[in-house]
């Protein structure tokens, strides 16, 4: 049977099967009858949603961080640089970057050991990051940072918050870096350019762009697209991704100084 | 279609026109694939195994080394679109697992490991076209592959399966055929005549069992004829190949009449 | 992939960046190796395709191989997940002997990056096509996509996407017919039917469209037929590998070059019959960094290398239909 392989006897498990409560909300009714070249309902197109971020949340961890922007929920820990276990010598130091959901973090649940890693997150994450991280200061050492998703809206929304998050916390935990990394998605909606989609604004969309980036050098360390999207359309989604990301540079910035 | 496929008509032919002894068609490609030491692309009508053998080299794992001899390690990819039906083995597949112990198996008491000892020969196996015969493909692969990479084997293994319709024997069997006789797969050392792997899953009258045991034995000394006249071509062109590449001291005109060697090969 | 030593890996860098540039293998910079295609290598799926990037001209071997085979399966809408409309799923593994140098772990993580990468991509709803839907709400096909990788030389996304596409291009999805099974006379249909059935109608016509409301099952009308191709076989993107030391990029990298470049850009566009090209998807690899300016032209210098690399792909699948076609033509008339 495949779900007796990742059964976990020590956890209080869930039914084998649940499904979520569907609630009739005004608010999804309404939504449900946007149609396309609409404008977009709840914010400006170019608006992102509000972002909480408190550094230093997790004691025992080297340096961590929680953010919030709306639905998206995300917590980091960075723990190391620490010696890496078993591996040959190694000049440049590691970066292991682990995503994962809580059980309750998708509309269907996410079962514990069985699809609650997710890989294609964390290696977005991990290339937005490895750019700004020093390390080829750190021989034999490995960086670990833990991203849990604890609500998720998107998967877009995952990736550029886990980067901010995952940036913050590093910077948290006193690694040294070129730069902080900051992550902004964007999603193409008919003519529009919708930035910072929420998981059903980028599925009615045709495409949707990360752009992830370091503000202080001017560089940008990753960029990740899906979808269908003009060429001109993409330069734009950048263009208008690495503005929005200067914005939220200074709020990361502010949560830094003032967790000091 | 009939839902019952003769397997063997009163004329005396197989349901792909074969006879009864008669062996599938078999190509061998001994040349270079990837970055391996030596590899070999092997077939019988339409099984199609490719073999790559990397080694001797330093394991991987040093727990794996042996201090007297050379660990042979064997695994086996069976590609999802191989079969009639798909379905995805993984690694950790217990068949599979057991027909990569079955290769090992029998090259064991073959290749001459105590010649290289604390050392590792890996033999990646990798399955694109399963149509019977799946395990006597994987070992003549084997040893072509190895052959390829230079290890010196005491012999050459040739495996062949048979099967008995009724009371008849045949060779090579396909999947068809498979399914639904008695079969026997048989590996020798045709120099020798020993043999390093019989292998049955079905059930076989004992009767039966010696005319197909030394059946097989025969086919095999057929297949290794194929084989060898294989190696024998592959190993003339390297070795004129070689000849024709730049010797140390060789003037321009040798190197002109090299180049000029290397353009028919 | 492959681990260099620093001396190593400055003189590649050096020679791409010295002028005239040179490489190993004397390519200039935009320069691909020869690219090997054939169709229908594998005769048990419903398309295949094996694709060779930088084969020994001589000795017939090396270089990237990859072979990509898809297979259609029926799918209950519902209890096995089967979606309405059909979905594409995209799995790629690796055999070990293209990357002999990994552990087994690192080889499964690699295999899941490619194959993540590659189902993002093509898995698209914008790219869905249109005709692996069997029954509305009761069955659909699912194409499975396996790609294996063989050997890997270098570039192994180029190959893997040209794999995929010829695959694709050659998938033939069999043609079905809505089959009703219904009780004599007035009892209804069986279940899986809906109740709202005419009860008055003795005789059911043949061209009585209602009937395939309450359509159970399907047959296939003609076991040997092949069936039609794919829907929207031109639109399935083509992949290419932007390597860059900035200030130079360069395209086709073997995998020592590979191994010395630390940033490459994938770029994946389609080409619409009409109209400028999409971007499909994107993505960056590697420990490097790029402006933003640098970026967009890298973009817009990619779709050009990805129009040639389209319009060659498209001109030799169009040869290998010809060839097929041909070839299996010539082998009835021996036969004959």
């Amino acid at each position: 049977m495949a779900t007796q392989t990742g059964f976990d006897r020590r956890r209080i498990n869930g039914p084998e099967e649940s499904h979520p409560p569907t609630f009739q909300v005004e608010e999804d009714f309404e939504s449900r009858r946007w149609k396309l070249g609409e404008p977009r309902r709840t914010r400006k197109s170019a608006d992102i949603r509000p972002i909480f971020l408190q550094p230093g949340l997790i004691d025992q961890a080297n340096g961590s961080a929680y953010v919030e922007t709306e639905r998206t929920k995300i917590a980091c820990a960075v723990y190391g640089p620490r010696q890496s276990k078993n591996a040959a010598y190694n000049e440049k130091g590691k970066l292991n970057v682990e995503v994962k959901f809580t059980p309750f973090s998708c509309e269907r649940r996410r079962a514990p050991m069985r699809d609650a890693e997710d890989r294609s997150i964390a290696v977005a994450i991990h290339q937005a990051l490895v750019p700004s991280v020093r390390l080829e200061l750190l021989p034999k050492s490995t960086i670990d940072i833990f991203v849990t998703i604890i609500e998720a809206d998107g998967i877009e929304g995952c990736v550029a918050s886990g980067t901010v998050a995952a940036s913050t916390a590093l910077a948290d935990a006193g690694i040294e870096m070129l730069g902080l990394v900051i992550s902004c998605a964007a999603s193409v909606v008919g003519t529009e350019i919708w930035l910072d989609p929420t998981e059903e604004e980028s599925r009615s969309s045709q495409g949707t762009l990360v752009l992830s980036c370091m503000p202080a050098l001017e560089t940008v360390t990753s960029v990740w697209q899906s979808g269908q999207i003009k060429i001109e359309k993409v330069l734009e989604c950048m263009s208008a991704c690495q503005e929005r990301c200067i914005d939220v540079h200074s709020v990361v910035a502010q949560a830094l100084v003032e967790n000091l | 279609m009939g839902s019952r496929v003769e397997i063997l008509n009163e004329g005396g032919f197989r349901s792909d026109g074969r006879r009864q002894y008669e062996l599938r068609d078999m190509t061998i490609d001994l040349s270079q694939q990837g970055s391996a030491d030596g590899s070999a692309v092997v077939t019988h009508g339409l099984t199609q195994v490719l073999v790559s053998v990397f080694g001797p080299r330093e394991a991987k794992m040093r727990s794996q080394t042996i201090h007297d001899r050379a660990n042979i390690n064997v695994e086996v990819n069976v590609a999802a679109f191989s079969t009639g039906e798909r379905r995805r083995r993984t690694r950790g597949d217990k068949r599979i697992l057991e027909l990569a112990a079955t290769i090992k198996s029998t090259f064991e008491p073959v290749v001459q490991t105590n010649l290289y000892p604390r050392s590792q020969i890996d033999v990646f196996v990798q399955v694109l076209q399963q149509d019977g015969g799946l395990l006597q493909a994987c070992i003549n692969g084997t040893t072509l592959a190895l052959v390829n990479a230079g290890i010196p084997l005491l012999d050459f293994v040739c495996a062949v399966t048979g099967g008995v319709h009724e009371t008849a024997p045949m060779l090579d069997l396909t999947l068809l055929e498979e399914n639904d006789t008695p079969n026997v797969t048989v590996a020798v050392m045709p120099k020798t005549g020993k043999v390093t792997l019989v292998t049955m899953e079905t059930r076989l009258h004992v009767d039966r069992f010696e005319k197909i045991f030394r059946l097989a034995g025969d086919a095999g000394k057929v297949i290794h004829g194929e084989m060898k006249s294989a190696v024998k071509t592959r190993t003339s062109a390297l070795v004129t190949a070689m000849g024709s590449g730049p010797r140390v001291g060789a003037g321009d005109a040798a190197d002109r009449d090299a180049d000029e060697r290397m353009n028919e090969y | 992939m492959q681990s260099l030593s620093k001396a190593e890996k400055s003189y590649i860098q050096v020679g791409l960046l010295s002028s005239p540039p040179s490489r190993s293998d004397g390519r200039s910079l935009l320069d691909y190796r020869s690219v090997a295609l054939e169709t229908g290598v594998a005769p048990l799926a419903n398309g295949s395709a094996r694709v060779n990037i930088g084969r020994n001209a001589n000795q017939a071997g090396g270089g990237t191989e990859v072979v990509a085979a898809s297979k259609l399966e029926v799918e209950s809408i519902d209890d096995d997940g089967g979606v309405e409309g059909g979905r594409i799923v995209c799995t790629v593994s690796c055999s070990p002997s293209a990357y002999p140098h990994l552990s087994s772990g690192a080889l499964d993580d690699i295999q899941q990056d490619m194959t993540t990468i590659l189902h993002q991509t093509l898995a698209h709803p914008s790219l869905h096509p249109n005709n692996l839907s069997i029954l509305p709400r009761k069955k659909s096909w699912l194409l499975n996509l396996d790609v294996l990788v063989l050997a890997d030389a270098g570039n192994v996304y180029d190959a893997l996407f040209i794999a995929a596409r010829a695959a694709l291009w050659d998938t033939k999805v069999p043609r079905t017919r809505s089959v009703e099974y219904k009780a004599r006379k007035t009892t209804g249909t069986k279940p899986g039917g809906t109740g709202d059935m005419d009860v008055d109608e003795e005789t059911p016509s043949g061209f009585d469209t209602r009937q395939i409301q309450n359509a159970t099952d399907f047959e296939l009308p003609d076991y040997w037929d092949e069936g039609e191709v794919l829907d929207g076989r031109e639109k399935w993107p083509v992949c290419v590998t932007l390597n860059l030391v900035p200030p130079v990029h360069y395209l086709d990298a073997t995998g020592q070059e590979e191994a010395a470049t630390p940033l490459r850009l994938l770029l994946m566009f389609t080409f619409p019959p009409n109209g400028p090209a999409d971007v499909q998807a994107m993505r960056m690899l590697g420990p490097g960094e790029l402006k933003i300016t640098q970026l967009k032209d890298l973009i817009v210098t990619g779709e050009k290398y990805a129009h040639d690399l389209y319009h060659s792909l498209n001109v030799k699948l169009k040869e290998e239909d010809v060839r097929r076609n041909q070839k299996a033509r010539d082998r009835f008339e021996q036969h004959r």
